[in-house]
């Protein structure tokens, strides 16, 4: 920051034009209008700044002034009542020109402001202090400002000069944080669609490869493989559900199971207990998968096949060095069974486990059907 | 319908992926209604102006040709009223659908199509 006397010449600091052809005036108001603040509503962190500069100053008035062409628009204010004036009553739009404090200790010993309708008017404004707010990029958008209604011979202190010159500051971090949100918010709107998109066309492939199966199987007479197919391809279908929810990232291992036993039996059928946590995309499609599997085992056979029987589906974590999630599958009420049904491609699905890791635990008997089934809690939550 | 019968629909429909189509078609027949198809919503209007015994159309959204489903919908809501139309797609949700029009997500299983036809035959 150069030093200059509180007292100066507007367009001191900018005596060449921009290299890019526009006028410093074009790029200034592009900058203020790329922030998208202007008539926006009050909002508590320009409030605080204004408050905090009004305290420090000891003035009746200050403002976060954003200077357009025809008029000087306050994102925040005290002391004054109207939001915006015409440019032809603004003080702040002369420091635009400069990076420096503006400073006039009596408006109406001016040349500038004494004509100035709030200086001659009822407003009776005297003394001003601006301190201009700068963008990264070298743009005067406007002024951050404190008004007083009499005159200061002696300006601000240099505390008090200081604190106008780090609120400004605080004003353009304030609007560059705003930009920041909302450019993430665009990204985020932006990655949600094309996780939709991609979802769409996932469906419809899979619509593809059932019409694909039911063409091709049409003849085949074992039709109790051909509907374990197509019910595999509604589970799979069902996961990927779940999973554009949290836009392919991870998906609550609750919605899972929930989603997976409700393709299978009404609610009241199933328990599920276990604490909030999160799986990744392979973990998800391979609980699901897993669970479509015991659920269509107990509803032909097991705690599902009859009406009083239910399924009991919890999980917990295990917390040591390598931390590891037991998924637990219990099913009540339901006939004895005597062992495994069949070595059908449905038990070796069961056998593999939760994303392959062959940590399976079954047991099988008069009180139902068992299993916990182990994984490293990192593979299911690998993204 | 002023009988208690449910009525024998004839259904039109609308897919431009021929296995996706033809299930479509088994589906319907399985069902117990008459199945009449076309490959796109250009076609479909084609066939509904040339033929006035369609009660159904089962069309799918996004389509090659001058209109996709949603227009189809739009299109058959005013020339004509009468025919139900039931729409699917690979989307999670349909939040726009035309007034009266039902949604099946794909991939949908054979008997969800069966369950909808029947409940516009019973009406």
């Amino acid at each position: 920051m150069t030093m200059t006397s509180p007292l100066r010449m507007p367009d001191q600091d900018f005596a060449t034009s921009p290299p890019d052809g526009l006028s410093i005036e074009a790029r200034r108001l592009a900058a203020l209008l790329g922030y998208g603040i202007l008539d926006t509503p009050p909002e508590q962190n320009f409030d605080d700044i204004v408050h905090v500069a009004a305290h420090v100053c000891a003035t009746p008035i200050a403002l976060v002034s954003l200077v357009e062409q025809e008029r000087q628009w306050f994102k925040a204010r005290v002391g004054i009542d109207v939001c915006e004036t015409p440019i032809n009553q603004s003080v702040c739009s002369l420091g635009l020109s400069s990076k420096d404090l503006l400073i006039i200790p009596d408006l109406t010993a001016d040349s500038r402001t004494v004509g100035n309708t709030l200086v001659s008017g009822e407003t009776n404004l005297r003394f001003y202090a601006g301190a201009p707010l700068v963008t990264p990029s070298g743009e005067i958008i406007g002024m951050l400002c404190i008004i007083d209604v009499a005159p200061r011979p002696d300006g601000l202190t240099t505390e008090q000069k200081m604190v106008l010159q780090a609120l400004a500051r605080q004003v353009i971090v304030q609007l560059e944080l705003r930009l920041a949100v909302n450019a993430m918010q665009k990204l985020e709107t932006e990655r949600k669609l094309l996780n939709e998109e991609m979802s769409h066309r996932l469906k419809n492939t899979l619509a593809l490869v059932q019409g694909m199966a039911n063409q091709t199987l049409k003849g085949v007479t074992e039709r109790d493989a051909v509907t374990a197919f197509e019910n595999r391809l509604m589970a799979l279908s069902s996961a990927h559900d779940i999973l554009l929810q949290d836009s392919w990232t991870s998906a609550h291992l609750l919605h899972v199971v929930e989603g997976g036993m409700a393709l299978h039996a009404p609610r009241n059928r199933f328990v599920i207990e276990g604490p909030d946590m999160t799986l990744g995309p392979r973990g998800a499609l391979s609980v699901a998968m897993l669970l479509h599997e015991l659920a269509t085992n107990a509803v032909k056979h097991g705690a599902l096949s009859v009406s009083a029987g239910t399924v009991h589906v919890g999980w917990q974590i295990e917390r040591d060095d390598n931390p590891t999630l037991h998924l637990h599958w219990r099913e009540k009420g339901g006939p004895s069974i005597e062992g495994p049904a069949s070595g059908g491609f449905g038990s070796k699905l069961i056998a593999m486990g939760l994303c392959g890791a062959r940590k399976v635990n079954e047991n099988f008997g008069p009180l139902g059907y068992e299993a916990v089934f182990s994984a490293p809690l990192s593979r299911v939550q690998e993204s | 319908m002023v009988s208690g019968r449910p009525k024998q629909l004839k259904v039109l429909v609308v897919e431009d992926e021929v296995f996706v189509r033809l299930m479509a078609v088994d589906a319907i027949e399985e069902a117990g209604f008459c199945a009449v198809e076309a490959s796109d919503a250009d076609e479909a209007i084609t066939v509904l102006e040339d033929r006035s015994d369609i009660d159904v159309v089962f069309s799918d959204i996004k389509m090659p040709g001058s209109i996709d489903g949603l227009a189809l919908a739009d299109a058959i809501k005013h020339r004509w009223p009468h025919i139900f139309t039931i729409l699917t797609s690979g989307h999670l949700t349909m939040p726009d659908l035309p007034p009266g029009t039902t949604f099946l997500q794909k991939p949908y299983r054979a008997t969800w199509l069966a369950s909808s036809l029947n409940a516009i035959a019973n009406v």
